[in-house]
């Protein structure tokens, strides 16, 4: 039985969410320890890592914004 | 003439020493030994029979290795700090078939680009509680996001938070180099290595030679 194409894009989407889901929240909980214990280091890998996130998740909410509310750009 | 075995496939120590199913409930009990775990849960992690769990549960119990409690209905189990043996089965499933183990086999998919990765911090002194984060410090080519999903599925079955920081093999030697107070702090104090070994950190953190 041939899988469904959209079906295979909506799993390969939602994983894509979920992986950027889990490393945004991995980046929050240290930010959070630096704020509050400043016991942790930063570094250069962990933080080119997160701008790549971050500009994903604003492409994200982004294109989400132009689809759906684009009168609000 | 002498004849050419070859060897047999390693066995892990847990197994060897406790048999599989021994194993299993002493790894899901002493991963987190603060934490008491209801029979349920202890069925799930351990992934066996239930009866096969409950005859082990009723073993230990009786050898004064774990408590059984009775709370609202539930019966909980968790290992017994007075027991003769807690410091030394607790130290033995951590570094063995315990966190270690899982954190391990999280990472085994990544360790083609992963030269270095070990526990620090108050897990590695074996200072910590119920409520400590397992700090990892993972060296090599790897994001944020390929990490992510391995370690969340590890803090899942650990129940705690697994603190990681990445470093890239020239940002950890840079920082060994300018004697950045973290890392000192990090590299005098206990480890347990995840991949990799002392060794193997020497040689990273190692300034590069003058090119002559």
């Amino acid at each position: 039985m041939k899988s469904n194409p959209l079906e295979v894009r909506y799993q390969l989407a939602y994983a894509a969410a979920h992986y950027l889901a889990l490393a945004l929240d991995r980046a929050h909980r240290k930010r959070n320890e630096l704020e509050y214990t400043g016991a942790v280091d930063v570094t250069e890998a962990e933080t080119g890592s997160l701008i790549v996130a971050a500009r994903a998740l604003h492409k994200s909410v982004l294109d989400w914004i132009k689809s759906h509310r684009p009168e609000l750009i | 003439m002498s004849s050419v075995s070859r060897p047999r496939a390693k066995k892990d120590l847990g197994t060897a020493l406790f048999g599989k199913g021994r194993r299993n409930v002493l790894a899901a009990l002493f991963r987190n030994p603060g934490e008491p775990m209801y029979l349920r849960e202890i069925i799930a992690a351990v992934g066996m029979g239930s009866g096969h769990v409950q005859r082990e549960l009723e073993n230990l119990t009786r050898a004064g290795v774990i408590v059984r409690e009775e709370r609202a209905r539930q019966v909980y189990y968790r290992p017994d700090p007075k027991a003769p043996v807690f410091e030394e089965l607790r130290a033995m499933v951590f570094k063995t078939f315990g966190v270690a183990d899982v954190l391990r086999k999280a990472l085994l998919p990544l360790a083609a680009r992963i030269l270095l990765a070990f526990i620090h911090g108050s897990v590695a002194r074996e200072e910590d509680t119920a409520r400590s984060d397992i700090d990892v410090i993972i060296v090599g080519g790897i994001s944020l996001m390929e990490v992510a999903k391995p370690l969340a599925r590890a803090e899942a079955l650990l129940r705690r938070h697994v603190s990681t920081t990445i470093y890239t093999q020239a940002e950890i030697a840079s920082r060994v180099r300018s004697r950045q107070h973290f890392i000192g702090r990090v590299l005098e104090r206990p480890k347990i290595f995840l991949i990799g070994d002392e060794d193997a950190l020497d040689k990273l953190a190692k300034p590069e030679p003058a090119k002559s």
